[in-house]
């Protein structure tokens, strides 16, 4: 099977409350683009939460990379969250050390070789336009700002599966254009993409991503796309 | 595998309290140490001086026939195997130790003659209690037993002062987990962010421990050098002290080594005790 992301009867639960999420069954192709939007507070977040391994679920079977990882030992969640690049609706940077280091995390965390994190940091960091700063500390830079180094630092291993939330929630629509661009890029050389977003103008940049819709916690399915994914996409324009 | 920088868990202050914390145990685990080594000494020595050593004591009244058999008792004790040396004190030292004992050389009392005898090792002084009968006024002061009540309490010194240093130990254990849970809690964010990232338990334990590490190392030496301090403080007054008392009070070099070592173990134990502490608690996380 080429899916990376299948979901069967998933269901969330946060403490007694009633379920955050619902029912949820799909699949994510490998080389695949996502696109899941829904109202605030529809779960979207909660979602990618599961899909991050930052939660197991309450019900239901998950596997990532055509493993079940709701039942897996603990002790090989790293390896998973390591093909896995994420950027936070928070950004969530480390605010002691610098934009340089950030980015660089996951290298060190794999423990690439320091020759390989200074190119490929530098390389990421001229490409979102903040090779300038690359010593500042995060909480000297504007939310774009902050935003464009979580993107770089979650793409800078070349994960196998890009999970965003929001990416482009607090640039400038041509920055936001940029950060699609990377992300579609990525997604031509493989990887499979998943992003999380109310941004009208990104949904109605890519009319050939795959929508996922929530809405109080299930999903719809308006294309069809999740229950029969289409074939690998042909680039896009 | 190269570490993380220890950087990622913002600090606020180079030292956090532990290092005091520690500081503090360690000198009073140093100090316990010290004082359980150098009593250690004292009770050996003590024993080891006495055990084959007895004081043969000749009284009368008469001072000529006092002389007459410290006389006798002298060559028989010298004609037996399993005397060594049998010496006579002088009359000044026996007044000197009469005084000590609150005796009055003005009273007009008769002081005894006393004769310092060496025993062969394994003999007991009792032995000579049947050889010495025939002279009259000759009486034997078998010295480890008219010493044994302070043995005792120097036995019962070095326990306490063990059971301190332990009891030392243990509190630093203790502040070490307390730190190690703390420092957990103050990191969550960073901790939450490294795991996403891909980071592993140990990874992220092996930052704790470093960082408690160092500050239980910083703390431990504080306190281990304020310890030694301490001691030659207390050893520079010792020496007035330790003319012609039971010798063996001070520290070896051997036991100089075994305080050098204390703020490393406790700094070890530190260490040891954060990683147990982080790992049991990220186990539990989801
Ligand atoms: N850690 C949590 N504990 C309890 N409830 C939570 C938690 N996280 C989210 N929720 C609840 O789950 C629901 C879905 O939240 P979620 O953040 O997934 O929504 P979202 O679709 O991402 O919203 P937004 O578009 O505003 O980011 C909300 O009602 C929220 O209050
Ligand atoms: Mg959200």
């Amino acid at each position: 099977m080429a899916g990376i992301v299948e979901f069967q009867k998933v269901g969330l639960r946060y403490g007694r409350g009633a379920e955050t999420l619902s029912d949820l069954d799909f699949v994510l192709e490998r080389g695949s683009f996502h696109l899941l939007t829904g109202p605030s507070g529809a779960g979207k977040s909660s979602l990618l939460s599961l899909i991050t391994l930052a939660r197991r679920p309450s019900r239901g079977l998950i596997r990532l990379f055509g493993e079940d990882v709701v039942t897996i030992d603990r002790a090989r969640l790293p390896a998973f969250r390591r093909r896995i690049g994420i950027v936070y609706q928070d950004f969530r940077l480390i605010p002691s050390i610098s934009v340089f280091e950030n980015v660089a995390l996951p290298l060190r965390i794999v423990g690439a070789h320091p020759n390989e994190i200074d190119a490929s940091v530098t390389e990421l960091l001229a490409w979102v336009g903040l090779d300038a700063r690359a010593r500042a500390l995060p909480s000297m830079l504007s939310g774009g700002e902050q935003q464009r180094v979580a993107i770089a630092r979650a793409v800078v291993t070349r994960p196998d599966l890009i999970v965003a939330d929001e990416p482009t929630g607090n640039v400038d629509p041509e920055m936001a254009g940029r950060i699609f661009h990377l992300l579609e890029s990525l997604n031509r050389l493989g990887t499979t993409v998943l992003i999380a977003t109310h941004d009208i103008h990104l949904i109605g940049r890519a009319p050939q991503a795959a929508m996922m819709r929530l809405n109080r916690g299930t999903l719809d399915d308006p294309t069809g796309a999740l229950r029969h994914p289409p074939a690998r996409q042909a680039p896009y324009p | 595998m190269t570490g993380l920088a220890p950087d990622l868990l913002a600090q606020r202050r180079l030292l956090g309290p532990l290092a005091w914390v520690i500081a503090a145990i360690c000198l009073i685990a140093t100090l316990a140490s010290a004082t359980a080594l150098t009593l250690d000494h004292g009770a050996r020595s003590l024993a080891g001086s006495l055990a084959g050593r007895a004081t043969v004591e000749v009284s009368s009244d008469d001072p000529v026939e006092r002389e007459r058999h410290a006389e006798a008792a002298l060559r028989l004790l010298r004609g037996r195997p399993e005397i060594v040396a049998a010496t006579p004190v002088s009359q000044a030292e026996v007044a000197r130790l009469a005084e000590q004992l609150g005796a009055d050389a003005e009273d007009g009392l008769e002081l005894p003659t006393l004769i310092d005898v060496t025993l062969r090792p394994g003999v007991s002084a009792d032995a000579l209690t049947a050889q010495l009968l025939p002279i009259p006024g000759v009486r034997l002061l078998p010295q480890a037993q008219t010493l044994a009540p302070l043995a005792a309490v120097l036995e019962a010194l070095d326990h306490v002062a063990l059971g301190v240093a332990l009891v030392a130990a243990v509190s630093a254990l203790l502040a070490s987990g307390l730190a190690a849970h703390a420092a957990l809690a103050a990191h969550e964010a960073a901790a939450d962010i490294l795991h996403a990232l891909g980071a592993t338990d140990r990874q992220l334990s092996r930052l704790l421990e470093r960082r408690i590490g160092f500050e239980a190392l910083a703390g431990a030496v504080l306190g281990s050098l304020m310890g030694g301090g301490a001691i030659l403080f207390i050893a520079a007054k010792l020496q007035g002290l330790d003319k012609g008392q039971v010798t063996g009070t001070s520290l070896h070099f051997g036991d100089w080594a075994v305080l050098a070592a204390i703020p490393l173990l406790l700094s070890a134990a530190a260490v040891a005790m954060t990683r147990v502490v982080v790992m049991a608690r990220l186990a539990k996380a989801a």
